[in-house]
């Protein structure tokens, strides 16, 4: 089959051109997390969900809000805490003593960009609450069903630290996130920047830069960047080699693996490799790109045995060393 | 009876007791001897012995005991009946045979001598006996039928020994190990003498550049018409290259990591920069879906083609230059 790449670069440069302003527009008020802000991206162009790690005060609320800012979207923060309900999520059926009737208030789910904080401080009925909202991109108040808004994304967050009393996300439901980023600290240079920006108290303002509806748009560009038979046997091999890693090689991991990654960890890596591309402006998926945004998809898929977790030895150790032993095509 | 009658019993009766006792000595030969002069015939006599070959055998070994009849006239002068089996204390019958032969005398005249051989194992420590044994033979001449009788004989079982039969005498060990370590060093002496001449020798090199020319020239077309496949065999030529060149996991890693690893490794600008041009060529021409064009494949087969060459021409220059050091 022969592609028409060159009228799908035409649509990317056309399409893509948005990425440089919100950049430029999120970098007025963030200070590096380049990397975050790039993840984000991925997860609206591909219509995912992230999750996030990362110890308090790396500015990931102030992020998600000055993206949403940029592209004029609603955006929610919701902390969750012990005591959330599933109605404080969702909404709920007031009942009008004048009128004598119900009235449905939407919960605060009904934004484009949702900031879940905590996510593990709430207890389960909760999270599946959200989580059920993410997978259906919908929810049911009463008998009345409501779509939520296009583009919806969670960004739930997980403190590392602070174990206690917790109530850690079963894998079935990590496995919904497309995206698990891991936000580590700045760098010297940009912590010196930041504590000049934000001592200074000249916050510049956000300018929104484009509408959610071009974030929708250039989700069909998305759809169109060619991914090539190769690339996609790439994937795949990188996948089984989470549940096979002795087929490929890699027999030293096969005790360090309790489930390998689901085939919903393939459809995520094509749709964000190709998302990945997009950012690049390029009309077609390369290992790179693969190679780039993998870790992020496999990380929270692949369990590691209580020997991994005894060897000091991560998920995120095993991913990268399949990464490091599957031959590119 | 006179006392000289009683005299001539006593000297009869004391030699009798002397040749009694004579025939029980364990060891000594009995010579028994049969007197034929009383046929119509010539006289002939016949000598029987029955003798050990040692009266002290060891446990572990087996007492040879022999009874030996001649006579001077042809063999077949007297038929011997079969021999019953002597009785035995302390000895059991391991095998018997015999034997005949003529001696010559020199007067003509021949000694005919017909042994017969038994082997006994002794049964334990102690002494053991064959008990007399009575032979019977017939002359064929005159047809009458003679009986002799072998004497008593005793034999001393002693301490087993060890034997020697089978055993290799040391020195033939000795020599066979000799041998081994001769062998074993003389082998090792030329392995390292081989092995010195071959470190002491230069190397003959084959540089990854001159490998990987002859291989492009051998295993891509410029001229194919399956572009296709030709730009991915090509690619994956051009990857292990690298790998081997710059001892890189090429084959593992994308453009992008190839590069940055090529820049850690401090190599010149300019090859890392004509080497991301030609793997972003190839990365275009393997995943965008598109065929690449006859001219297009030349000019990367023409890339690749004159990187290597440039880096061989460098591996020549820093050979001579070493050979000149």
């Amino acid at each position: 089959m022969q592609v028409d790449i060159q009228a799908i670069h035409e649509r990317i440069q056309a399409k893509s051109e948005f990425v440089e302003r919100i950049t430029g527009e999120v970098a007025k008020v963030i200070v590096g997390q380049r990397y975050m802000i790039e993840r984000l991206l991925i997860g609206l162009l591909s219509n995912g969900h992230i999750l996030l790690e990362g110890v308090p005060g790396l500015a990931k609320t102030m992020t998600v809000k000055t993206l949403a800012s940029a592209i004029q979207a609603k955006f929610q923060r919701i902390q969750f805490t012990p005591d959330l309900l599933p109605a404080d999520l969702i909404g709920t059926l007031i009942y009008n003593q004048r009128t004598g009737e119900f009235t449905t208030r939407k919960g605060p789910i009904f934004a484009n960009l949702i900031l879940a904080d905590e996510i593990n401080r709430s207890p389960a009925k909760v999270q599946s609450a959200l989580l059920e909202a993410m997978q259906e991109r919908q929810v049911t108040i009463g008998s009345q069903t409501y779509p939520l808004e296009d583009p919806f994304l969670v960004m739930a967050t997980q403190n590392p630290i602070e174990q206690e009393g917790t109530y850690p996300l079963p894998e079935a439901q990590v496995d919904r996130f497309m995206l698990k980023l891991k936000v580590t600290y700045p760098s010297k240079e940009e912590e010196l920047e930041i504590i000049r920006r934000m001592a200074g108290g000249d916050h510049q303002p956000v300018n929104p830069v484009v509408r959610p509806e071009d974030i929708v748009a250039a989700r069909q560009v998305v759809n169109e960047v060619y991914m090539d038979e190769k690339i996609e046997r790439y994937i795949i091999d990188l996948v089984f080699a989470t549940r096979e890693p002795e087929a490929y090689g890699l027999s030293e991991l096969k005790p360090l693996i309790a489930f390998g990654a689901s085939p919903r960890a393939s459809i995520n890596l094509k749709l964000a490799a190709k998302a990945h591309a997009f950012l690049r402006r390029r009309g077609y998926v390369t290992p790179e790109d693969v190679k780039a945004i993998g870790l992020d998809v496999l990380r929270h898929r692949v369990i590691v045995t209580y020997e991994a977790e005894a060897e000091d030895v991560s998920a995120e150790d095993v991913v990268q060393q399949i990464f490091n032993h599957v031959e590119v095509p | 009876m006179t006392a000289h009658q009683r005299g001539l019993w006593g000297i009869q009766w004391l030699f009798l007791l002397l040749v009694q006792l004579w025939g029980a000595i364990p060891g000594t030969s009995d010579t028994l001897v049969a007197d034929t002069s009383q046929s119509d015939t010539a006289p002939v006599e016949i000598h029987m012995e029955a003798y050990v070959e040692s009266t002290r055998v060891p446990l572990n070994q087996q007492v040879r005991f022999h009874v030996r009849l001649s006579w001077i006239g042809p063999m077949g002068r007297f038929q011997v009946d079969p021999i019953t089996q002597p009785h035995l204390t302390n000895l059991v019958l391991q095998g018997s045979g015999s034997s005949n032969k003529l001696e010559p005398l020199g007067n003509g005249k021949f000694r005919a001598v017909k042994t017969l051989t038994y082997l006994f194992k002794p049964l334990e420590l102690g002494m053991a006996y064959i008990d007399p044994m009575d032979i019977h033979y017939r002359d064929r001449l005159n047809g009458q039928e003679y009986t002799l009788r072998a004497q008593r004989v005793a034999v001393e079982i002693v301490e087993p020994v060890a034997t020697d039969q089978h055993r290799v005498p040391a020195q033939i060990y000795i020599v066979l190990l000799t041998l081994f370590f001769v062998t074993i060093a003389y082998f090792l002496w030329r392995y390292f003498r081989l092995r010195g001449r071959r470190q002491a020798e230069p190397m003959e090199q084959v540089p990854p550049s001159a490998e990987y020319l002859k291989k492009l020239a051998q295993e891509i077309d410029p001229k194919a018409s399956n572009l296709g496949s030709m730009s991915y065999k090509l690619s994956l030529l051009f990857r292990e290259y690298l790998s081997r060149e710059f001892s890189i996991p090429a084959l593992e890693a994308s453009s992008s990591e190839i590069v940055q690893t090529l820049k850690v490794r401090q190599v010149p600008g300019d090859e890392v920069s004509r080497v991301e041009t030609i793997l972003t060529t190839m990365d275009r021409i393997k995943f965008s879906g598109v065929q690449p064009g006859p001219l297009a494949f030349a000019q990367l087969y023409q890339d690749v083609q004159t990187f290597i060459e440039e880096r061989y021409q460098l591996w020549q220059k820093q050979q001579v230059i070493s050979k000149e050091v």
